[in-house]
């Protein structure tokens, strides 16, 4: 088990060695540096002479091997300079708006992941009878809303029209719950369609196994086999499902952040693309694959303290 | 003793994938989810060839008639927007860049995730390696970094928004078809056929991928849900296909819109794009349920 | 002593499927005394399977359905009861052993619990008692160190072994009836006689009737008392096992006995049943055998046999042949 763990950790470096190749490429040679330099300085030192000084400030002249070496020293010692546009440390940036970002989506995933359990565990225990129809009805329409509209039509309705909550906006501390509470609910209706069908999913195929024939046979109620052995065999995949997503939480909503004005990571990584802020993205990059790689061991160890089959090796 | 080979109850054998489509074919709501699909198809044929001058309708603006109300006008059904382009014509044509970015992703990326998955489940080794090490790269990068960048520098064409979806889309289709590969090869049926002599290329072409076909199917129609779907964020952060009416781009322009109670955009965009996702769901649905029996008499 | 425990009369275990309907079960009766063997024999598909699981109310519905019949266990109907009633009966008075060991073990839960979770439902022994219980039991089906085993999980047991477990849940609640459906199929050929041995000793110990369901006749010959034997749904002889064995009189059962290998006759020949179990789903209206006799008459093709009593011990027969000796 630590054996698996140290091997696991120490995959981690070609991982993130890997990552912030594909991030480079994409910038420095699909891009192309000339169109970066340009684009990342501001509009009054757009000449010549500047884009040179800037291309021997940013190290942009050293051959390529040599600027993706700079890139893994920045992040082995983490330390991304500061952001172009923003004029501030990026760690600083980071640290600013990671907790912004995960008290928009933390809350919202815990509240998501309860509700889409307890309704595929009710379509699962009343399989093929009214409330499993209408809820896999219901489940399919929310797969097929778009985000954007839900957002649109949330907002018009329940902040601008029923002034139930502000229409966008941020403040600091405990405050902030008040902006948060209608993108929480934007965030639950769109993800609970998926959640629902998967879990269902998952459960049932635990259903139709022998072993659950067996507990029949031994003359337990339904309940006992829903919830003693049904959902601890289908924990296994659920588990992953829900773990492998936590990561993603850390880059926030995109969407919900820019439309309600919520400054998170997701509105930074989408405002540092367009200004080709490079020392923002990668640290967004290498914060993000770290914590991938650290919640997929995470998965897996989970696996192995759930299904008694599998040992780490 | 009677010499009589009575054959009453002799069923023509049919193979599993016939069977599966008669399932699907009795389906009735996947049916008319098809039907949906193919109905879509033609709409959007209609509006690439111009007939009813939807083209022209989509594109030539006509100032005298900005903001013309949704279901006023018989000749204008869903209004008129900023610009008085006609609202319907400019949903039609989104219907085919919608379909054609849903296809063209698919198309580039289903070889890509056929080579990787069945290359590196079939022979392990080194090629497994590498191509793992590939996947978990790109796994561990947020996949829409990667989309949104690639559109920044790249530019906002058709083909590189395709390419992007297809870039991030293949990962998970080539873990599943490694996965099958992984099975199979112990399987005695591509045993038999190593024994009968045949050749690797063949195993894989003939005896393996066959048994992955339904992964790939139904990855192809749902591939067009997320693709949709993303098209829309696409518009929404200002990097989707520029000069064209989209889905995406009519629901960014609603936004602004909303508020002077012009909803013509924000109703003609969503109820186009609602049915054809609920269309695609169910029918990618039932054709998952159809293909794998094994979750079939799932009630 | 020779008291009926379990009656099945015309019991119809249909299932609705898309390509139409399977009568698994067409018309079926036969009964199980106090404390015997019974066997019951026939091909894959027989409907041998799906008799046992209509018995303990776990035929999946849908697509399955019971569409007629009783069955009446200690002169209850079954078939009427409740699903709690059901649950009362099901893994105390009634308990099953399943074909395929190796899966009918929950795999994320230890043995003990597994074996101990039938007294929680039945019983109201505490925690610890039901614990002590199950390990007694692990011990009675011959399995060493039983302390440790109820610990351990299915997937770190062998086949056999899991058997013994699910044995032991079986008769840990001392069952009147025990169903066996083929519980050594999926076993070596070693462990088999082992596990039947197994189950004949405990079932003299518990007094347990057991219906012992397979395909194999040396196992029917060595183990039950009394045979029905099955064909494509339908019940189509029923003797005791030495009448049976001696005096088989349905064409399909003669062919049967006679395709089973001798010891030290290798030269002689094995005979072969030509032809295939018609598909269960369009019948053919005469004897479902037709096809496939040796012996087969004219009406024999469109008209059903009757089940007809050959002597007063019980020998039963669907045939044609015996129809005249039996009316005169």
């Amino acid at each position: 088990m630590i054996h698996y763990i140290i091997r696991r950790t120490i995959y981690l470096i070609p991982i993130l060695l890997g990552a912030a190749m594909i991030f480079f490429l994409i910038f420095n040679v699909v891009g192309g540096q000339d169109r970066y330099l340009y684009n990342m300085l501001p509009k009054k030192v757009r000449t010549a002479d500047q884009i040179e000084v800037y291309r021997h400030k940013y190290g942009l002249d050293k051959p390529l091997v040599a600027q993706y070496l700079d890139y893994v020293k920045q992040m082995v010692t983490f330390n991304f300079g500061k952001s172009e546009s923003r004029k501030l440390p990026v760690t600083r940036l980071i640290k600013r708006m990671v907790p912004v970002s995960a008290a928009l989506t933390f809350p919202a995933f815990t509240m998501e992941i309860i509700i889409s359990l307890v309704l595929a565990a009710l379509c699962a225990f009343f399989r093929g009878r009214f409330i499993d129809k209408l809820l896999t009805i219901l489940s399919v329409i929310g797969m097929s809303i778009s985000m954007l509209v839900l957002i649109m039509v949330g907002q018009y309705f329940l902040s601008y029209r029923l002034h139930l909550f502000p229409i966008s906006g941020w403040q600091r501390g405990i405050y902030a719950v008040r902006y948060l509470m209608l993108p929480w609910l934007l965030w639950v209706t769109v993800s609970v369609g998926y959640d629902i069908r998967f879990f269902r999913t998952a459960l049932l195929e635990e259903v139709h196994k022998d072993y659950i024939r067996t507990a029949r046979a031994k003359g337990l109620n339904e309940t006992t086999i829903m919830f003693r052995h049904v959902l601890k065999n289908a924990m296994i995949p659920i588990l992953t499902y829900v773990v492998i997503q936590i990561p993603f939480l850390l880059t926030g909503s995109i969407m919900l952040e820019r439309f309600f004005s919520i400054p998170g990571i997701g509105s930074l990584m989408v405002t540092a693309i367009f200004n080709y802020d490079l020392p923002v993205l990668k640290a967004i990059v290498m914060v993000y694959t770290l914590f991938f790689v650290v919640f997929s061991l995470l998965t897996d160890i989970l696996y192995a303290f759930v299904d008694p089959r599998i040992r780490l090796s | 003793m009677l010499e009589k080979t009575v054959s009453t109850s002799y069923r023509e054998g049919k193979s599993p994938f016939t069977l599966s489509m008669l399932r699907l074919w009795r389906n009735r709501l996947a049916m008319a989810a098809l039907l949906v699909v193919i109905l879509y198809i033609l709409l959007a044929l209609m509006g690439e060839l111009n007939i009813f001058h939807i083209k022209d309708m989509a594109s030539n603006n006509n100032f005298d008639l900005r903001y013309m109300k949704p279901f006023t006008h018989i000749e204008h059904l869903f209004g008129t927007d900023n610009f008085g382009r006609d609202v319907l014509s400019r949903a039609i044509m989104g219907t085919k860049i919608s379909l054609f970015l849903g296809f063209v992703s698919g198309l580039l990326m289903i070889p890509i995730a056929i080579f990787f998955g069945s290359l590196s489940g079939y022979y392990s080794g080194w090629f497994d390696d590498v191509a793992m090490y590939i996947m978990s790269v790109i796994v561990a990068i947020p996949g829409m970094l990667i989309i949104l960048s690639l559109i920044q520098v790249a530019g906002r064409s058709f083909f590189i928004i395709a390419f992007a979806f297809a870039v991030t889309g293949w990962v998970g289709l080539a873990r599943v078809i490694r996965g099958s590969f992984m099975q199979a090869k112990e399987f005695e049926y591509v045993l038999a056929a190593k024994n009968l002599g045949a050749g690797d290329f063949r195993i894989i072409f003939r005896h393996i991928l066959p048994n992955v076909f339904h992964f790939i199917i139904v990855r192809f129609v749902l591939n067009f849900v997320g693709v949709i779907k993303s098209e829309v964020f696409l518009a929404y952060v200002g990097l989707s296909i520029i000069g064209v009416p989209t889905w995406g781009t009519m629901l960014d322009d609603s936004k602004l819109e909303l508020m002077s109670g012009n909803w013509q955009n924000l109703i003609a965009a969503t109820l186009f794009m609602f049915l054809f996702l609920v269309s695609l769901n169910i029918f990618g649905d039932a054709l998952r349920d159809s293909l794998d029996p094994k979750l079939k008499n799932v009630v | 002593m020779n008291n009926t425990i379990l009656e099945i009369k015309n019991l119809k275990t249909y299932f609705h499927t898309e390509e139409g309907t399977v009568r698994a079960v067409d018309d079926v009766s036969f009964s199980i005394k106090d404390g015997e063997i019974l066997g019951l024999v026939g091909e894959s598909g027989c409907g041998k399977s799906v008799t046992s699981l209509s018995i303990m109310g776990l035929v999946p519905v849908p697509p399955g359905k019971i569409e007629g019949g009783q069955i009446l266990f200690e002169g209850k109907d079954l078939l009427k009861m409740s699903e709690k009633e059901l649950q009362k009966i099901r893994g105390d008075e009634i308990t099953m052993i399943f074909q395929e060991p190796m899966t009918a073990l929950n795999p994320v839960s230890r043995i003990g619990d597994q074996i101990a979770e039938v007294l929680e439902f039945h019983t109201d022994l505490d925690k610890k008692k039901r614990w002590e219980k199950a390990v007694e039991m692990i011990k009675l089906v011959g399995i060493p160190e039983p302390e440790k085993r109820a610990r351990s999980y299915p997937h770190e047991m062998s086949g056999g072994m899991r058997q013994r477990i699910i044995i032991a849940m079986a008769l840990i609640q001392n069952p009147s009836l025990l169903i066996a459906d083929e519980p050594t199929t999926a076993l070596d050929v070693t462990i088999q006689a082992q596990i039947l041995d197994l189950i004949k000793k405990l079932n003299n110990q518990f007094h347990s009737a057991v219906l012992l369901i397979t395909h194999d006749l040396s196992v029917i010959a060595e183990n039950a008392d009394r045979v029905v034997v099955m064909y494509a749904g339908k019940l189509v002889e029923s003797a005791d096992v030495k009448t049976l064995f001696n005096n088989p009189k349905h064409p399909y059962t003669k062919g049967l006995l006679k395709s089973i290998p001798i010891l030290g006759k290798p030269d002689k020949k094995l005979h072969i049943i030509r032809g295939t179990v018609p598909n269960l789903i369009d019948l053919p209206p005469g004897c479902p055998f037709f096809n496939r006799c040796t012996e087969a008459m004219e009406k024999c093709e469109n008209e059903l046999p009757e089940i007809i009593s050959l002597d007063n011990d019980g020998h039963l027969v669907r045939c044609h042949l015996y129809r005249q000796e039996h009316t005169t």
